[in-house]
Parts: C-alpha cells; structure tokens; sequence
C-alpha cells in the first residue's frame, strides 16, 4: 500500500487550503480542474466526470456503501460494507501517472453523489501494463457510464506510457471465454485465475476489446496487469 | 462443507470484517467438515485499539499473537456464530501475521483479493485448523 502513500508535507499545503495531498497540490487541483468534463450518457443522464481527488473519500465511501453485494464484490472480490481508511486513503490519493482514477459524479441528483470509479495503476515489474478497475452503482449501471470511464482511462493510461491493461478472470466465466476467442486479448491461466491481457494501443482497441472493457465495467472481468500489444 | 452444507460466506465475512481490528476475513470449508476463518488484523488500527487496552505494540505480527488480542478474536467469532446455525459456525480461525498488499500477492493493486492464492499460500495454515 506504500506506493500511494502521500508524499510528506513540504511546506506547500499552505498555500493551497482547499488542498490535496503534499507536493504538487496546486498543479494537481489546477490540471484537475482541466480535465474536468461534463458529459450525457445514452439515456441522456449527465454526469461530470474528473480525476479523483483527496477530498473524495467521503464520496468513495458513499458509493462504495451504494453498490449491491454483488456489485461490491465483482470489484473487489472480497465481502465486506466499508471500506477502511486506509484503503480510502489509498484509493482516493494518486500519484495521476503511475495510479489515476476517474470519478464520475451525478449532476442531476441531490447531494452530487458518486456514480463510478475506473481507475488503473500500473504494473511495478511491467510498467508498460497496468491493473484497470471499474465500478458502477446498480442504477446506474447499463447506460454506458462504465464503458465512457474506461474508454477515458484507456486515453490517459496511454498516454502515461500503459499499452495494456489486465483482467483477472474466473475461467469458469462464459461470457469472458466466449469473448476472448474473437479478441486480440490474451488470457493465460495464473494460480486458478485466467489472466487477460487487454491491448489499449492506438491500433488496439477494435470493438472486441471494448467488449471486453465492458465486461470488465460490468465486474464480470477483473482487469489486472496487462502485456505487449500487437 | 463435506458435510453437504452449503454455506454463503458472504453473511459471515461481513460480520467478522465489521470489527475495525479485522482488516480481511477469508472463510474456508469447501470440502471440509466444518468452516474456519483465516483473518488479517488492520495495521493502522491494531496500534490504536492495543493502546486503549493499554497493550504493547511492536509490530503486527507480534500484536496478532498476545492472547489479549485472541481472546478479543474469539468474542467476535463466537458473537458472529451466535447468530448462525450450527452448521454455519466458523469452529476454528487463524490470524495471518502479516497485512495482505499487493506486494505479498494476495491482492491486486486496485485492491482484489485473490481468494485463490489465499488458499494456496496459507494452505499449511488452514490444514492445521483441520487437524486434530
């Protein structure tokens, strides 16, 4: 968990109240702010989607708390209702290069509640893959906000450097099998689990693969570090 | 279990992680004749509580091994166990002397565990809660 500890106070937060963590705070919040977007699913829900931020803990709990057992566990493949503060922590105070996260936030519903987190952090012995990590609450599952988040952490994953992300599968998953046989993904059995190798170069990403990256918004794939591209 | 019971070790998992000293809970007992817990203390929260309990605390993994602590373990199993039916109940449990991360690999960096591994790796743990 150390590699998203927070960098050590250096004299900077001052300047910067409204603060995230430490070193490059206000270069953070002023690119944060850039990259901020607004944006209309299918259905025409709108959502402002912007890289998470360390004052998203509360958020994060929240939506956490919102997702379905099953949607909770498609995630984090694990059973539990909160998580702990230092996975909050870890999961909201990102580097933006070797570990970014978009979160999507509910324009049009009271309190602005957070609609779904895709984040990736990159592989420490293959820094070129990365894990990639989608969720969505229930409601608003289905009308594309998976796909549009994964579609943007592929966009900035590439442009960190990442040619691949990866899933980790249950290879008894029919649906991930059935995809695979008409993708560029690779899949290789790993301690029980199959897993997916997931190009996100620019000449990658056909239809398949973003069938794939669906599944994966769907929970249905554990995406995890990824391999070269072709 | 072997016993043919089919137990759902989402209820159970939940119950024991809901302590703030347990940090992961695995439920074990695919064919086994009964179920047992293999659990993870949390290292931000152990320093706190065993101060509160006025314990010493060097690391977690000496932390994990003071009967205080095993006592406070085994209050919370057997308050999770009261409300389970016999078959249900988590007879033996373990604590895992060290934080799972990804670096130790059972779980991924965006937080997965990785049950399989789990298994594998404390294999020898939870073969003792099997034997006598």
């Amino acid at each position: 968990m150390s590699a998203a500890e927070p960098p050590p106070d250096d004299g900077h937060r001052q300047e910067n109240p409204a603060g995230s963590v430490g070193r490059s705070a206000a270069a953070d919040d002023a690119c944060i702010d850039l990259l901020s977007i607004e944006e209309t699913l299918k259905d025409g829900t709108r959502v402002f989607i912007r890289p998470i931020r360390a004052e998203d803990k509360v958020l994060l709990e929240e939506g956490v708390r919102r997702l379905s057992p099953t949607s909770r566990y498609l995630r984090f493949m694990r059973y539990f209702e909160r998580l702990t503060p230092s996975e909050l922590r870890y999961l909201t105070e990102v580097d933006y290069h070797d570990h970014f996260a978009w979160i999507a936030i509910g324009v049009d519903v009271d309190g602005d509640p957070g609609l779904g987190v895709a984040r990736y952090i990159r592989d420490t012995d293959q820094p070129d893959q990365a894990e990639a990590a989608v969720a969505v609450i229930d409601d608003y599952q289905n009308r594309g906000l998976g796909t549009l988040l994964l579609s943007k952490l592929a966009n900035t994953a590439r442009e960190n450097g990442i040619e691949a992300f990866v899933a980790y599968v249950t290879p008894e998953n029919p649906l991930i099998t059935r995809l695979l046989q008409s993708v560029s993904a690779t899949a290789e059995e790993d301690q029980g689990l199959l897993r997916v190798v997931v190009p996100i170069g620019e000449d990658a990403p056909g239809p398949a693969n973003r069938a794939i990256l669906r599944a994966a918004a769907r929970g249905d794939v554990e995406l995890r570090s990824p391999s070269r591209s072709r | 279990t072997s016993g043919g019971h089919n137990v759902a070790p989402e209820g159970i998992e939940v119950a024991l992680k809901s302590d703030r000293l347990v940090a992961h809970a695995c439920l074990v007992g695919e064919a086994r004749p009964y179920l047992t817990a293999l659990l993870v203390l949390d290292g931000e929260e152990a320093p706190t509580w065993a101060e509160s309990q006025g314990l010493p605390y060097e690391d977690l993994a000496s932390f994990s091994a003071l009967p205080r602590v095993k006592t406070e373990i085994d209050r919370l199993v057997d308050e999770v166990n009261s409300n389970l039916a016999r078959a249900e109940q988590v007879k033996k449990w373990v604590i895992v002397e060290h934080e799972w991360g990804p670096e130790t690999g059972e779980i991924t960096p965006s937080l997965k565990v990785k049950r399989t591994v789990v298994l594998q790796k404390y294999q020898e743990a939870i073969d003792a809660l099997y034997r006598e």
